[in-house]
């Protein structure tokens, strides 16, 4: 009985001669929540897109529910049971909804690929689903650009967690909200973790968040790994220089900026 | 703003005359101006057989080159032919080549460009150059190419032109569907499993409507001019056929023996429809840009 979702090993990911992600390696266990934290271009969302499979690594290797990804092309089927695998939330609110298409038709259209369901029965799904994620019924009938950037982000939640999958990796998903939205949406993630023993990928530059969400973090800068561990030790006791920055650069209760000295 | 204002269980009815009201908004006065004129144009030239007062295609030698009369508003051609008559049933031979013109290249069009900024790599880097050639080439040209291997008459000139139009759709509607491929929501459908056809044309197609739309609409003034000179060069529409473009011509030798109607009324409408086309397809371009 192994219960590793993924794991993943050596990866690195050229573009062109410039180095996005070098020598990563990290496993994830069932029902468990990782980290990975970083500041912007340390190659954390390269991470995400190998993970799910829309970046191919330039070497190392990816296995997720056990069985190893390949780099050749893949059937729709066996796309279909990857997607049952692991799943994605992106950043960006407002571009990861298609503007046309309504809220309702969003959840339908991902359990119409997965279930043999009847319309019917797919409809109330969908429903549960909006429900599961704090929306109301009234929302299915509604357009993205009628919904908040939290409420869309529900959705996007909703979507992926309608094919059931193992592992959902969450690309800065709370990144674009306000504080207070942040929260809403991070005390849902623990709630379905809490409900369905999925396990999170949660990428993220923010070290409060973090905090919250994951059981384990690791650190990258320039597309390496630089520190690991649980991560409330790791944010009580950072070892490397790089985490302790990192953590200075969250403002405190108390916090005074400190006044530039003019040039 | 519009997502507050717009009821969202409201009655069919009532969503289609939003729709009207905010078509009329966005149009402008001279918009819609040219809409009520292209529409008034189609219903005369569907209704030709029962508007027009005579057979456009019966001479009268009482008629010949006969000036304004009550009888005959719009005078005579050399043939003592109705100019009125000839009008209204030559529009549709002048419209119906742009028309059918317009849809081939925007299908031809279209399915490039969007399998081009699909596919990526080589395939569109094949699709885009094959684009570059097509547009370097006049649409004339082509035009002539094809009536040079199939005879002159309306279907080489539509198959030429419908060749040398694929471009002007293609390479706009490939660039703006390449920047919507992009978007994270299209990578969130193939992640869940959905198939690369179900997301170009269910998510990609929808989104770029419009735009496609408003480019074909613009393309299709410039399609009318192209037919209609080819027309007057005696390569398109044959006589005796009644087209706008064939009635410059022949309006022109009546003209110097004394009835300029005829090719007066023939090249204004041309102007006049060419005119409302390119208007109206810069007022949905406009629409469309503003919506990014």
């Amino acid at each position: 009985m192994s219960d590793i979702v993924i794991e993943a090993s050596g990866l690195r990911k050229e573009f062109g001669t410039a180095v996005a992600v070098d020598d990563v390696s990290f496993t994830l266990h069932r029902g468990q929540s990782l980290a990975v934290v970083g500041e912007s271009g340390s190659g954390k969302t390269t991470v995400a897109r190998m993970l799910i499979g829309l970046e191919t690594p330039s070497d190392g290797t990816i296995s997720v529910c056990g069985r190893p990804r390949g780099t050749g092309r893949v059937s729709s089927r066996e796309r279909r049971k990857r997607a049952r695998e692991i799943q994605i939330v992106f950043q960006d609110p407002y571009s990861s909804l298609d503007k046309l298409q309504r809220i309702g038709d969003v959840v339908e259209t991902s359990l119409a690929l997965h279930f043999p369901l009847t319309p019917a029965e797919r409809r109330r799904r969908a429903l549960e689903l909006l429900e599961a994620v704090g929306l109301a019924e009234r929302h299915a009938d509604m357009l993205p650009r009628q919904l908040s950037g939290g409420q869309r982000q529900r959705v996007a939640i909703a979507r992926a967690i309608a094919v059931q999958p193992e592992v959902l990796v969450l690309d800065e998903a709370v990144a674009a909200l306000d504080v207070s939205i942040q929260a809403q949406i991070l005390n849902l993630l623990a709630d379905i973790r809490e409900r369905s023993g999925i396990s999170y990928v949660f990428i993220s530059h923010d070290l409060a968040v973090v905090h919250q969400i994951s059981d384990t973090a690791i650190v990258m800068s320039n597309g390496r790994i630089v520190e690991r561990g649980a991560t409330p030790d790791l944010l009580r006791a950072p070892q490397e220089e790089y985490t302790r920055a990192l953590r200075a650069a969250v403002p405190r209760p108390g916090w005074k900026p400190s006044r530039r000295q003019q040039a | 703003m519009t997502a507050l204002t717009t009821r969202v269980r409201g009655s069919l009815g009532s969503r289609a005359r939003d729709g009207a009201s905010r078509a009329v908004r966005s149009l402008g006065p001279l918009g819609v101006t040219a809409a009520a004129l292209l529409v008034l144009v189609a219903l005369v030239t569907l209704l030709a057989p029962v508007l027009a007062p005579y057979d456009p295609d019966q001479p009268d030698l009482f008629n010949a080159l006969g000036g304004a009369s009550a009888a005959h508003p719009l005078g005579g051609d050399a043939l003592g032919r109705d100019v009125l008559s000839r009008l209204m049933w030559g529009a549709r031979t002048t419209l119906s080549g742009p028309v059918l013109i317009i849809c081939l290249s925007t299908v031809v069009g279209t399915t490039l460009a969007i399998t081009a900024a699909w596919a990526g790599g080589k395939v569109d880097a094949i699709v885009s150059r094959l684009l570059d050639i097509l547009f370097a080439v006049p649409g004339i040209v082509f035009a002539l190419i094809t009536v040079a291997v199939l005879g002159p008459g309306i279907t080489g000139v539509v198959l030429g032109l419908a060749v040398a139009y694929t471009p002007y759709v293609a390479r706009v509607v490939r660039s703006a569907a390449l920047r919507e491929r992009n978007l994270p929501y299209v990578a969130a459908a193939w992640v869940q499993g959905r198939s690369a056809f179900a997301i170009c044309v269910r998510h990609l197609l929808p989104n770029l409507r419009p735009l496609i739309i408003a480019q074909s609409v613009s393309a299709l003034g410039f399609a009318v001019i192209d037919l209609a000179a080819i027309s007057f060069l005696g390569l398109g529409v044959q006589p005796p056929t009644s087209d706008w473009g064939l009635m410059v011509k022949s309006g022109l030798d009546s003209a110097t023996r004394g009835q300029p109607l005829e090719a007066l009324g023939a090249g204004l409408l041309i102007v006049l429809v060419v005119a409302a086309v390119i208007v109206l397809g810069d007022r949905l371009g406009q629409e469309e840009g503003g919506r990014r």
